[in-house]
């Protein structure tokens, strides 16, 4: 079994499947390639560099040469996947649609390998192996007889002397039964005064005895059909026609066996292509995804992240790609977070609002993103590979199992603890916070002190004082409201309504995070912030006599 | 010259439409597709749904394939490609799905049977089309969809030729009847008052709207409340004196017009979408006719030509010439063919 570096909820949670979701891929083969995906363990270092060079390259080169990467998507729109056709042509025979199509994609695949050729030569710039493909102008030419380089397809008679023959005869026959009957059809118009269709047919009304008598007595004729209305006449055919029938049948079989024959010749040419044809679109494919992944760099602002050898994640200004759009969307910015992650406990504290748990989800898709070869969101990012990603967040409750959220949340960290190796990374949101506040203090801190003493870098999101208060573990803390001009605030609350209340609560935050040395308070701003949200003034006064 | 090549002069697309399933509309088709190459027309074949098969799925009756010659174009499902007798070069491959495959756009290079299907929706049909007249098609032939005439909407095609025949009923009279009356409600006149037409437009269309002539020209009114069949009883109320025309984007019916005060509707005028909005049965119909019902439509139907069918599938038929003779008499205006002749 694959070694897994994370589970799809810690996948989705933190917003990878939605960064997935994103790329957009343009091709079959690319859309497998995704499917695909494997992400980097630790050890595999230098295979990562290489690829998120390989995705700096076409940045580069999509900067720099817009027109001709829309020569290449021109190519790559027109690719169908037709692997089940190519496996099949060694054993099968190949219908005809199945060799239009298969033509279509050599023409596809030619067209990209004519565009990365002139790549490499105009532009004088190299591309990486993994992407050379090879040429299939011979497979092309066998299915393209005429040489004409369009789509159309056809058995067509260039493929066979003998088919193209055996045609012509057809044709020639066909031609000779025409006349053959024309020329009774006339000799009758003639002596009798009978006229036929051009089926060389005759409808005579029943009710017209003489007439249908006297076609009776036609010795070309014979009736065909007939209803209580009326009969219609037919031409009989003579022994000659009956010969030239014999004839067409045969003809008619011996050209559906010489078409048979050539589309068995042309499959085993094109099973003689198969490892080629496979291995072009296992490239093709790659191609495509690291274009996708160079374009969502260039659309989303993304950097390269430097791969360190250590444990360690170090982000300048990061952004949460899924919560950015959210805000975009909205027409509001988002503001970046910065912080360091090294083996140890990290706690994250502050404000209520304050972005905490975005932060958290920030930090496992960074680290995520990395692993599955991305670029990531920030102005700078350096990261050390882990080798097993778990996000404890939210409810975890489960009614099927029993479980209230307290529960499922403990269920869930055992589990996170029995996966965790070295190199792990752990990201736990409010842990215990379900429960008494004395308890889940406790809880917290044993978690911490356990914690400490392993290899891992965990980052926690808490309310606690005290747990961050623990020596040795390092508190980030949000900014929050600490800098916010509060006069202001207030004569902007007094015309809010509720919706404008909570934008102003983020107006005023400030989502960035600071280390905090020592024993740093907590930060009290939550009465504050129920404050601002509009909770009746005596219920915050009292509170604040509480306190 | 001959009938067709008369028609392609001014119709580009050519629909053949059933009156009721087994009308010979296949038979017509094949008839029309003869004519084509006798006169050296370049004809592009395709269907409103899948037709030509070998046995109508429907009623089990024989249906046989159509026979296309050289230089034909024909759209054919992916699955009935290798079912073909003619040599079809494939053009391309189009993203216009069917139940049996995606569609081909093929090229007859060896005359022969082929079964014919063609996109779904009228947006595909009009595009396939296109594409078709682009390639050098001079005239599309159209096989309509099964038998029911509301699919013949006007914007699938330039013109049709309506197939009828003793299917439709024992009684000749009735059959002559019923066919006259299509023909005729297919030819309504269109709504030219530009003022009412603009006002309709700028509703989408989708609305009951109600057209008042008052000083300074015509005023809309929009009707507020549902729309459908049960609706007719309200619009009674808003009808007054001054209304000139009522636009129904739905059906019209007997039932529609039996809520309104027979004294209201001489001076009104009802506008359609198109004929196929129409649900009155061939009696009703006239006698409407002559309490005063007057009726628009934004676009027509342009009936280029009828075919008779003199046999039913269940075993009866008419005198050949008598049915051509009096459908003559009932449509004088119009080729009438017999297409078992």
């Amino acid at each position: 079994m694959a070694r897994r570096l994370a589970n799809s909820k810690t996948k989705s949670q933190a917003g990878l499947d939605y960064v997935i979701s994103s790329l957009n891929l343009l091709t079959p083969f690319g859309e497998k390639a995704k499917k695909e995906m494997e992400p980097y363990f630790p050890g595999q270092e230098e295979d990562l560099r290489q690829e998120l060079d390989r995705i700096f390259l076409l940045k580069e080169a999509i900067l720099n040469h817009r027109d001709y990467w829309s020569l290449v998507e021109g190519a790559f729109m027109e690719m169908k996947d037709c692997t089940f056709s190519i496996t099949r042509a060694g054993k099968d025979v190949l219908t005809v649609v199945e060799l239009f199509e298969l033509k279509n994609l050599l023409l596809a695949m030619e067209k990209l390998f004519r565009h990365l050729e002139m790549f490499r030569e105009t532009f004088q710039q190299p591309l990486p192996e993994t992407f050379h493909l090879e040429s299939v102008k011979g497979l092309l030419k066998e299915l393209d007889p005429r040489d004409e380089g369009i789509q159309t397809f056809y058995l067509y008679d260039e493929f066979s002397s003998e088919l193209k023959a055996l045609r012509q005869d057809r044709r020639l026959l066909e031609k000779e039964i025409r006349l053959e009957r024309k020329a009774i059809s006339q000799k009758l118009k003639e002596e009798k005064g009978v006229t036929l269709t051009p089926k060389f047919e005759c409808v005579v009304s029943k009710s017209d005895a003489a007439l249908v008598g006297k076609m009776e007595q036609i010795p070309q004729l014979c009736r065909w059909e007939e209803d209580y209305m009326s009969v219609t006449f037919g031409l009989k055919d003579t022994e000659k026609v009956d010969g030239l029938l014999l004839r067409m049948n045969r003809l008619q079989e011996s050209i559906e066996e010489e078409e048979w024959k050539v589309r068995e010749g042309l499959s085993q040419k094109v099973a003689a292509y198969e490892k080629l044809l496979l291995e072009n679109g296992k490239r093709i494919g790659i191609l495509d995804r690291t274009y996708a992944k160079a374009q969502l760099a260039l659309n989303r602002q993304l950097v390269k992240p430097e791969i360190l050898e250590e444990h360690r994640i170090e982000l300048k200004e990061g952004r949460h790609l899924e919560v950015e759009s959210l805000l975009e969307r909205k027409g509001k910015e988002y503001c970046p977070v910065s912080f360091l992650l090294e083996p140890g406990v990290t706690c994250i504290t502050g404000a209520n609002m304050g972005g905490k748990t975005v932060s958290l989800k920030l930090a496992g898709l960074v680290a995520l993103m990395t692993q599955y070869g991305f670029f990531v969101p920030a102005s700078q990012a350096k990261v050390g590979l882990s080798s097993y990603i778990q996000m404890l967040i939210g409810d975890s409750q489960s009614l099927e199992r029993g479980l209230s959220s307290f529960g499922g949340e403990m269920e869930e960290l055992r589990e996170a603890l029995d996966h965790s190796q070295e190199k792990t990374l752990l990201l736990i949101d409010e842990i215990a916070s379900g429960t008494n506040p004395k308890e889940g203090t406790a809880l917290s801190k044993g978690l911490v002190s356990y914690l400490m003493a392993r290899p891992y870098i965990c980052l926690i999101t808490t309310h606690f004082d005290s747990v961050a208060d623990l020596p040795e573990v390092v508190n980030l803390q949000v900014i929050g409201l600490a800098q916010a001009d509060f006069e202001r605030l207030r004569r902007e609350l007094r015309y809010a309504n509720r919706k404008e209340r909570i934008q102003l609560v983020s107006k005023y935050m400030d989502y960035r995070l600071r280390v905090v040395k020592g024993s740093g308070d907590v930060p009290k701003e939550a009465i504050q912030i129920a404050e601002i949200l509009g909770l009746y003034p005596e219920i915050i006064q009292s509170a604040k006599d509480y306190l | 010259m001959g009938l067709l090549c008369e028609f392609s002069q001014l119709n580009k697309t050519i629909s053949i439409v059933g009156m009721a399933k087994n009308s010979g509309k296949t038979t017509t088709l094949k008839y029309f597709i003869e004519e084509a190459m006798d006169e050296n027309i370049a004809l592009g074949v395709t269907s409103t749904g899948r037709d030509g098969e070998s046995t109508d799925l429907v009623t089990g009756t024989d249906k046989p394939k159509v026979y296309l010659y050289e230089g034909t174009l024909v759209s054919v499902p992916t699955k009935l490609y290798e079912l073909a007798e003619a040599g079809l070069e494939i053009l391309r491959m189009t993203e216009y799905r069917t139940s049996i495959g995606p569609l081909l756009l093929c090229r007859v290079v060896d005359s022969g049977y082929v079964q014919i299907a063609g996109p779904l929706t009228t947006k595909e049909h009009k595009l396939l089309c296109d594409e078709m007249l682009s390639l050098g098609a001079e005239l599309i032939l159209i096989d309509g969809a099964i038998d029911r005439k509301s699919i013949a909407a006007p914007s699938t095609s330039d013109g049709v030729i309506l197939a009828t025949g003793a299917v439709l009923s024992r009684n000749m009279k009735r059959v002559v009847e019923e066919t006259a009356h299509v023909v005729g409600i297919y030819g309504l006149p269109v709504l030219e008052n530009e003022k009412a037409l603009s006002l309709i437009h700028e509703q989408g269309g989708n609305q009951i709207l109600f057209l008042d002539q008052e000083e300074g020209g015509i005023r809309s009114r929009t009707y507020e409340g549902k729309t459908g069949l049960r609706a007719s009883r309200f619009l009674d109320e808003e009808l007054n004196d001054c209304t000139r025309f009522i636009y129904l984007p739905g059906a019209l019916t007997s039932g529609v017009i039996e809520d309104i005060h027979p004294g209201k509707l001489k001076n009104l005028t009802f506008v359609l979408k198109d004929p196929t909005k129409i649900f009155i049965e061939s009696h009703s119909w006239q006698q409407w006719c002559k309490k005063g019902l007057r009726v628009f439509v934004i676009e027509n139907i342009h009936v280029l030509a009828v075919s008779v069918n003199p046999t039913a599938p269940t075993g009866y038929a008419f005198e050949h010439e008598e049915l051509l003779a009096s459908m003559r008499g009932a449509l004088p205006n119009l080729p009438i063919l017999d297409v078992k002749r």
